[in-house]
Parts: structure tokens; C-alpha cells; sequence
């Protein structure tokens, strides 16, 4: 009951689903990814960009593509339906749009008025950032998954708290 | 050189080395991240015809380990990554691209063949002070009366984007100076030469300790604000209540100067004096008695005393300290609120005002009293004997060190256990207010549960901090008195030694629980003055909280309003990544009624937010009769403009209440003239109570169609200049609405009025109508204009509107 029920919400909302049939990517000289729709002519739609539907769950699955002007072209089911050099090119796109450095070790967290600073060694560099309201801005993901956003909006990903160097751990216990 | 970021010695050595001397540099910034994502120093340096990045990334070696565990790093050079320029005529179209916590600087490779004024796209920078002069879309000029931009263009990036090169990336800690950077680029591309100093440059790091604020939109640097100075804040506040908080103090003192001489009447007196049998009072037992006994009653009294003045005074200090509290939220801006829940802000109240007034009114005479009396204890003790009071007070320093162990866990603990039982509440106020919702989808189980684990999760931590209290102070405690047994020891040798007298020692022992009474409360009160001292700090978080809308300090009066209104190229975003106005700009004269049309989301009624000043536009300005709306007072403003939007809020009280609420002189007959207008009148005079009904949770619930009538009659009695009507029908049934239709046009004459709407048939009457879609205005004019042509997506919106309604057999 409740499959047909799908499959006739899926029939009225069509996804426009983008596979290597349908349409190919390639990179700008600049760098930036760029979509071709296949078919009978094949169209050029120019620099796309994705967006995920899940970040958090899924990373690499239920990619929407918009170009320039926001219009969604489609959506790509999983990054592995596509060759592995497009899968490269997709995985970079998706890099830059979602930047989110690792956490590896917390060296430092003070807190004063509601704020807090922290000092942290990053997957990308040693970093410092201050967070506004501390427990609002550690988004839980899952079990043993955290992302912090700190006051200017820029995110760090704790993508497994139980692996988490212990001392750190301890630092950040508090606020889960 | 401007300096968007400082620029060290070493790199501008590098930076001549590679042909760029430091004089030809106009400006520079450093954005911190390379192509693949590396934290970095990215140097990006522009002269007057060049644009050059220098990507360097620290060369840094480990410093001496300081305590407690940080071991700093100290930076030695710095290691050369990549060095990239262009020259500022091969490339044009910059544009600030913001991604999900970075963004980029691109441009397009070429010449900058589009007119300069070409609508820019979706993911444009902002576009600063771009103000046209008088005139605007509908503006009398004539010249710019351009009555459509065809939405085909928005956002159009010639050749598809497919030319466009990155410059360099940034996170969003470099946003705001890289934003800064690309204004500078654009004048300086154009003109070659640096744009004007732009006057007020707005302070982002604290001038103490040179960190940045760490709340881009108010400048208070937490670190800076010590936590006596916090304490002295306040003390302002209490000043009020001296008389009372010196006489709970001169209590406080007498009776610990009672508790002081007892035990040198009832021990050295009593055993050297009374007992002893060449004492001066031997035999005299029945007198020493009742001296004793006097003494006690009298601290009995002393104590009674105290508390009669603090219960007195108790409710006083909290009732005035929520209201400064609340008071600073009702000056916060909405943003605020809607960064936080309710049921959090409630317990804030509630909880913060006791724990406030226990620390001033309990806590701090009793702390002083405590103080003086380690003081004096330990005076008299060192008078007596200095070996023994030496020999007791060896264990102090350690049991200061555990002491102050102590205090920093509690200090986590309170912290923690305050955020379970905020969110707690939250949850609480959560499921209330939504009550409805989890019923219709009958999920009272899974509520119920949620509830569970929350509670149980509180419960919890409570428990934990109790377990923690119950078994470290009697630990703490039972450390504290080890002075004892040395005076035991020590002191029982000396008296059968004959050095000593009996009653010296009891008296020594007694002092002694004397000196560590009141250390021993010293002790148990960290937890709770850590649980104070997170208080004041909430309390200041929201007190200090700079409201991001501010009233102009010298407003403008304009006197009589007359109702022309500008929007010249609005823009404003709620969010950093993603913008909800892009660039709106129109006039609607005075008296003249615009409809506002568009999707769900484009963006309509927060064009009502921002001329409301709900909210502030971070770009372009919104002018009332010709001047920008923050120059004018929040009372002016507010007096001339009335709103009935989508989510009607009545507040709980009678009808007439709710309708007298702009206006709270109005007459019974004006409330019921507003209401007539507003077809409010006759559902209300249904009501056994007419007017009276009390409305609101737990009384009379009005449909959605009735609150809203009953919130355009609010809006009507405060007879306003400016009236916007924020899908004011939208919850009213055709009939209904046409009625209302004939009152608004009745009421809309001589007003200026926005009307937004989905049913576009509401807005046929309109002077002008605009047309918003994803922030931007995609078209403008009368409807008979736009409904001509062809490709307007008002013409396709009305085609559809117009259909729907033939099938279900209406004819509009």
C-alpha cells in the first residue's frame, strides 16, 4: 500500500534524473564544473553547480545540479553512477561548495558571555574561531558526529566523536 | 596602501621580488585558503593595473610548552605556494562567490563588454552605494521608467559561466574583507585609481587584545570584560535596596560576633573560671548558665530578624530584576528571537532573577561576614598560641588547591546542566504550542517519548551533580578538620604537660570550627556562585546585545507624513548564504495603492519586513517623503505605518483590546467603526460577550479568517499613512473577501498601500503592481500592462489563476 502510494507521488514529482545517458560533465579552464545535456542535439548548459540534498547523510547521493540562474537541471542519484573520471570532477565540485575542514584535535575552548573561542588543528591547518552560542551552533549528526559553525558562518566537521583524540573530547563533552 | 589586512615586512619583500614594489600596491588583503582547500595566507595585492596573489603557507616551529597544556608555535617564515596575476584589463565581471562556509573571488576572462548597469547575478556581491538618483523604476523622470527587466536575463552569465576563473578563495572568517577588497576592485579596474575612503569603517577587532569580535555585528569583546567588572555592573541595581542589604549585613555581623564570644564563655570561662577552683567566678555555675542561654536567644533573634528582611525584600529585587530583563528583550531586534526558543528564554527569566538575588541579598553579605570572621578567628587564635595556629592551618594551602579544583567543576557541571533543563523546556513550550499538529498526526506516543528522553537526560545530570556534591564536600570537609586532630595531639600533651590550660584548648577547638566554619561555607558556595556568576553572564549576554536594528539617536521629524515611498536598490539577506532581496527598487506616490505579486518565498513580505524596520536592508535604502527610514524615530515610523500580515498574533485579552491595541485611547464607537470596515463587526456582535470576548489560549478561539479581520480592524484604528496588507485574505472565503475587498478599497483611498497577494485578483485595482521572484524584481506596471504581455510571468500567472478558478466554476 504504502510503495504505491510512493511510486504515484513519484509519478506526479518528476526528479529528472541526470545519468551518463542523459548528460556529461567536464571542467572549465577555469576549474569549474561544466554540464552538457546529451540527446538527440546535445546542449551545452555551461558552469553547474551541486547541491546536496542530504549533506550530512549523504554526501555523494541526491545531488541537485543548478546552473548559474537556479534553475535545477536535475538531480544525480549517486556520484557512482558516473564514470571515475567524472566521479573526480564531481567530487571536487562538491569540495569546494561544501567546506568543511576536519577537527583533529582541539588545543583550547574558553568561554566568556555566551561565546566561546577555539583552538583547533584542522585536516587543512591549525585554526581559531569563535562560536556564538555554543550549544545551539554543535549540530548533532547521527550518533557520534558533530559539525560546529562559528559566528562568521564557516563550518568544522567531528565525524566521529568515539575515535575523537581523548583529550579533546573532554574539552567539548560539555556542550553535547 | 590601504590595508584591508595588514601586510608584513616579508611578504612585501617577496612581493618586489616578483615585480611588484610596495609603492605600486593600492591595496591588499589576506584570504586564508588555497585551491584545495589548505588554511593558508593567501596575499592578494592590487596596483592599477594588476592583480597579483601571493599564496604562502607559515613555516612555523614548536615554542617552549608553557602550562597549562598549549605548546605554542611559534611562526619562522613562510614557504611560497603559488604565485598567480593577472592583468586587471584581461579580466572583468568580478563577482564574490559564497559557498557553504567559503567562497571565491571570480572574474571572467575578457573585455567587459556589458553595459555596466546589466542586472548582475544570482550570487552577486552587493552593490553598494548605486543610489540612481530620484527616479527608480517608477519614477517621474522618466528616463529609467524601464517598466520590465525580462526575467531571462536575471543572473545571466555571458557564455554560461563557461570563461569564469577563480582568483582566490576564502572562508567566511575573511568575508567581510574580501567583500571590502572587491568593491575596491571594481572602481579600481574601472578607474584605475582608489575609490574614496567610505568614511565609517566599521571596527571588527577588539582595540584591547586585537582579537576579532566574535559577533561581526556588535563590538564587545568577551574577553575583555572581566568578571569583577561584571559584579560592579550590577551593584548599581542593588544600590537602590542599601538600607536594606547594610541592615541584613549589621544582622548578619551581630550574630557572628555572638557566635564568636559563646564559645569563649561556655569553654574558656566555664572550665578556667567557673569549674576550676581558683577560677574568679568558681560556683557561680547557675549564673554562667543563663549568660549563655542570654546569648543564644539573642542570636536567635538576630537571625529571625534577618530573615523577616530578606523575605520582604526578596520578591522586591526579583521582580525588578526580570523586568530589566525583560525590557531588554523587548528592545532586541527580531533577529534575536528568532536565533533562540521561547521556553530557553523563559527559563532565562525566571531562573537567572532568583539566582541574582540570592547571590546579593544571601551570598554576599554572608561571604564579607565569613571573610572578616576567618580574619579575626585567626587573629585571636595566633594572640594565643602562634605554634599550635601554625601548626593547624599547614593543611590550608592544599585544601585551597582541592577548593579551587572543586569550583571549576561545579562551574562545568552548572553550565551543563542548565542546557539540559533549557532544552527541556524548549521542548516543552514545543509540543504545547503545537499541541494541535501532534495530535491531527497522532503522534502524542512518539511526544511522549521524545518527552522521556529529555526528561530522563536532565534528570540525569541533576542527578550526577548531586552525586558529585554528596560525595566530594563531606571528602572536602572531612580534609578541612584534620586541623583538629593536630590540635588534639598537640594541645592534650601541653595540658598534661601543665603548660596549658583545659579550657585554652576547648577554646582552641572551638575557634577552630569557628575558622573553618565559615571556610567550609566559603566552599559550599563555589558551585553556586559559579551557578551565579553563569547568570550574570547571561543576563549581559542579553542586555549587552546591541539590537541590529538601532533608532537613529538624531532622528529626522518629518511632521505631517505624506506616504511617498522609495525602495532604491534594496537589498537584504536573513542568512549569510543566500540573499532574499537583490537590488528592489520602485516608488509608489502618495495615496497610490502597488501590488506586490509573486511566488511563495520570492521574497514579498520581507518587503514589508524591512519598510517596517523589523529588520534592517543591507544594502540601498528605503526612503518615506525622501528620507531614508533609519534617520527617521521608531514612534514616527511605526505611528505612520500599519501592518496586518499572514500570521496574525492576537494577544490573549478581549477583542477589544486586541483591535485598541495601536491606539489605546480609542473610543468604543471608533473600535466598532474599525471593525465594521474590517467586516469584523458582525461575527464579533454574535458573541455573547460581543467586544469582551476574551480570545486567546484557554478562552475563545477565533478561525483564521476572523483573526485576521479582527487584525485589519487593528490596523485600520491607527489610521495610518502607509498601510501594507500582507496576504491580509488570504484565509478568508471568496465571499468574505470580496466584502473585505470593497472595505479596503474604501480604506486604501487618500493611503498609500502595498497589498501582497497570491490571488491576483485582489490586486486588479492596484495603481502598479510589481513582480518579485527569487529576491529581484522581474517586472513592473499596471496590470493591463503586464497583462499583455506575452511572456510576463504576471500575463502566465493570471492565465493560470484565471483557469483554476473556471473549474471550479467561478467567474472572476
Amino acid at each position: 500500500m504504502e510503495n504505491m502510494e510512493n511510486s504515484r507521488l513519484s509519478k506526479i514529482v518528476s526528479m529528472n534524473r541526470l545519468t551518463p545517458e542523459n548528460c556529461r560533465f567536464s571542467l572549465s579552464s577555469g576549474g569549474f564544473l561544466l554540464m552538457e545535456r546529451l540527446g538527440e542535439t546535445s546542449e551545452m548548459m555551461g558552469r553547474v553547480i551541486l547541491h546536496r540534498a542530504f549533506p550530512f547523510e549523504y554526501p555523494e547521493s541526491f545531488l541537485a545540479v543548478m546552473d548559474t540562474e537556479q534553475n535545477e537541471l536535475g538531480v544525480i542519484q549517486d556520484v557512482t553512477d558516473f564514470d571515475p573520471e567524472t566521479r573526480q570532477f564531481l567530487r571536487c565540485a562538491l569540495a569546494r561548495r561544501y567546506y568543511m575542514p576536519i577537527i583533529v584535535r582541539i588545543d583550547s575552548i574558553k568561554e566568556r558571555f555566551g561565546f566561546s573561542y577555539w583552538k583547533c588543528k584542522t585536516d587543512q591547518g591549525d585554526v581559531s574561531f569563535s562560536v556564538k552560542d555554543t550549544y545551539r551552533s554543535i549540530l548533532k549528526v547521527g550518533e557520534n558526529r558533530i559539525v560546529i559553525t562559528d559566528a562568521d558562518g564557516a563550518r568544522y566537521d567531528i565525524p566521529d566523536l568515539i575515535h575523537f583524540d581523548k583529550k579533546s573530547f573532554r574539552k567539548i563533552e560539555l556542550y553535547l | 596602501m590601504r590595508e584591508l589586512s595588514p601586510l608584513p615586512k616579508t611578504v612585501r619583500d617577496m612581493l618586489s621580488e616578483k615585480g611588484i614594489p610596495e609603492q605600486d600596491i593600492l591595496t591588499c588583503v589576506c584570504a586564508d585558503m588555497d585551491e584545495t582547500g589548505t588554511l593558508c595566507d593567501a596575499y592578494a595585492v592590487m596596483t592599477k593595473d594588476e592583480l597579483a596573489i601571493l599564496t604562502l603557507l607559515p613555516t612555523l616551529r614548536p615554542g617552549k610548552r608553557t602550562f597549562p597544556y598549549i605548546k605554542p608555535c611559534i611562526q619562522t617564515g613562510y614557504a611560497e605556494l603559488d604565485f598567480t596575476h593577472f592583468m586587471l584589463s584581461d579580466i572583468c565581471d568580478f563577482r564574490l562567490e559564497e559557498y557553504v562556509g567559503s567562497g571565491k573571488l571570480t572574474a571572467r576572462l575578457g573585455r567587459d563588454e556589458t553595459p555596466t548597469d546589466a542586472p548582475e547575478g544570482p550570487d552577486m556581491p552587493p552593490r553598494w552605494n548605486r543610489r540612481s538618483g530620484p527616479g527608480g523604476l517608477f519614477g517621474s523622470g522618466g528616463k529609467e521608467s524601464v517598466s520590465t527587466v525580462p526575467l531571462s536575463s536575471i543572473g545571466k552569465e555571458p557564455n554560461k559561466g563557461i570563461d569564469r576563473i577563480c582568483l582566490f578563495n576564502f572562508t567566511f572568517r575573511k568575508k567581510a574583507v574580501v567583500q571590502q577588497f572587491l568593491e575596491i576592485l571594481k572602481v579600481v579596474a574601472k578607474t584605475g585609481e582608489l575609490p574614496a575612503e567610505s568614511g565609517t569603517k566599521k571596527e571588527t577587532v577588539c582595540p584591547k587584545c586585537k582579537t576579532p569580535y566574535p559577533d561581526p555585528h556588535s563590538p564587545v569583546c568577551p574577553r575583555c570584560m572581566d568578571k569583577m567588572q561584571m559584579v560592579k555592573r550590577l551593584l548599581p541595581f542593588f544600590y537602590k535596596y542599601k538600607f536594606f542589604i547594610i541592615l541584613i549585613f549589621l544582622c548578619i555581623l551581630a550574630s557572628s560576633v555572638l557566635e564568636l564570644l559563646s564559645p569563649y564563655i561556655s569553654s574558656k570561662i566555664f572550665y578556667d573560671e567557673v569549674l576550676a577552683v581558683n577560677g574568679k567566678y568558681y560556683g557561680q555555675i547557675v549564673g554562667i548558665i543563663l549568660v549563655i542561654v542570654g546569648a543564644n536567644l539573642l542570636s536567635t533573634v538576630v537571625s529571625m530578624i534577618t530573615q523577616l528582611i530578606n523575605s520582604r525584600i526578596s520578591a522586591r529585587v526579583t521582580y525588578d530584576l526580570k523586568k530589566i530583563i525583560f525590557s531588554s528583550f523587548g528592545r532586541l531586534s527580531l533577529s534575536f528571537f528568532t536565533g533562540r526558543q521561547t521556553g530557553g528564554l523563559m527559563t532565562q527569566l525566571n531562573s537567572d532573577a532568583n539566582t541574582l538575588y540570592w547571590f546579593f541579598c544571601d551570598a554576599f553579605p554572608y561571604m564579607i561576614i565569613n571573610i572578616i570572621q576567618i580574619i579575626g578567628v585567626s587573629a585571636v587564635l595566633l594572640y594565643m598560641d602562634w605554634k599550635l595556629t601554625l601548626l593547624t592551618v599547614l593543611p590550608l594551602p592544599l585544601l585551597l588547591y582541592v577548593y579551587r579544583l572543586i569550583l571549576y567543576a561545579f562551574k562545568k557541571m552548572h553550565a551543563r546542566q542548565f542546557s539540559k533543563s533549557r532544552s527541556f523546556y524548549d521542548l516543552i513550550a514545543d509540543v504545547l504550542s503545537g499541541i494541535r499538529i501532534v495530535k491531527s498526526f497522532s503522534k502524542e506516543k512518539e511526544e511522549v517519548s521524545r518527552f522521556d528522553a529529555k526528561s530522563r537526560d536532565e534528570a540525569n545530570t541533576g542527578l550526577k551533580l548531586t552525586k558529585m556534591s554528596n560525595t566530594i564536600f563531606p571528602l572536602f570537609h572531612f580534609m578541612m578538620f584534620s586541623g583538629a586532630y593536630i590540635v588534639w595531639i598537640y594541645g592534650g600533651w601541653k595540658v598534661s604537660q601543665g603548660v596549658m590550660q583545659y579550657g585554652t584548648m576547648m577554646l582552641f577547638i572551638s575557634y577552630l570550627s569557628s575558622l573553618f566554619g565559615p571556610m567550609n561555607q566559603l566552599a559550599d558556595m563555589s558551585g553556586t556562585l559559579t551557578n551565579c556568576i553563569n547568570a550574570i553572564h547571561r543576563l549581559f549576554e542579553v542586555h549587552d546585545a546591541i539590537p541590529d536594528v538601532v533608532e537613529s539617536k538624531h532622528p529626522v521629524s518629518l511632521g505631517n507624513v505624506q506616504g511617498k515611498v522609495e525602495f532604491d536598490h534594496v537589498g537584504f539577506s536573513y542568512t549569510k548564504d543566500k540573499k532574499t532581496i537583490d537590488g528592489v527598487t520602485f516608488t509608489v506616490e502618495t495615496g497610490e495603492t502597488l501590488g506586490i505579486v509573486g511566488k511563495t518565498g520570492a521574497g514579498k513580505s520581507t518587503l514589508a519586513n524591512l519598510l517596517t524596520r523589523l529588520y534592517d536592508v543591507s544594502e540601498g535604502g528605503i526612503y518615506v517623503d525622501g528620507v531614508d527610514i533609519r534617520n527617521l524615530s521608531f514612534d514616527e515610523l511605526h505611528r505612520s505605518i500599519a501592518i496586518v500580515s499572514q500570521e496574525t498574533y492576537l494577544f490573549r485579552g478581549t477583542i477589544m483590546d486586541n483591535i485598541r491595541y495601536a491606539k489605546p485611547d480609542a473610543g468604543e464607537e471608533e473600535v466598532m467603526a474599525a471593525a465594521k470596515v474590517a467586516y469584523a463587526h458582525p461575527f464579533i456582535i454574535q458573541y455573547p460577550d460581543g467586544y469582551n470576548t476574551m480570545i486567546g489560549k484557554g478562552y475563545k478561539e477565533l478561525s483564521g479568517g476572523e483573526r485576521q479581520r479582527v487584525s485589519i480592524a487593528r490596523a485600520i484604528l491607527k489610521n495610518p499613512k502607509i498601510l501594507i496588507l500582507d496576504e491580509a485574505t488570504a484565509s478568508m472565503d471568496t465571499e468574505t473577501e470580496r466584502q473585505i475587498q470593497k472595505a479596503i478599497t474604501e480604506i486604501t483611498r487618500g493611503r498609500t498601500t502595498f497589498i501582497i497577494a497570491h490571488r491576483l485578483s485582489t490586486l486588479r485595482d492596484a495603481d502598479k503592481l510589481i513582480v518579485i521572484d527569487g529576491g529581484k524584481m522581474v517586472e513592473s506596471g499596471t496590470h493591463r500592462e503586464l497583462i499583455i504581455k506575452p511572456d510576463g510571468v504576471y500575463a502566465k500567472l493570471y492565465k493560470l489563476q484565471l483557469e483554476a478558478l473556471k473549474t471550479i466554476g467561478i467567474d472572476p
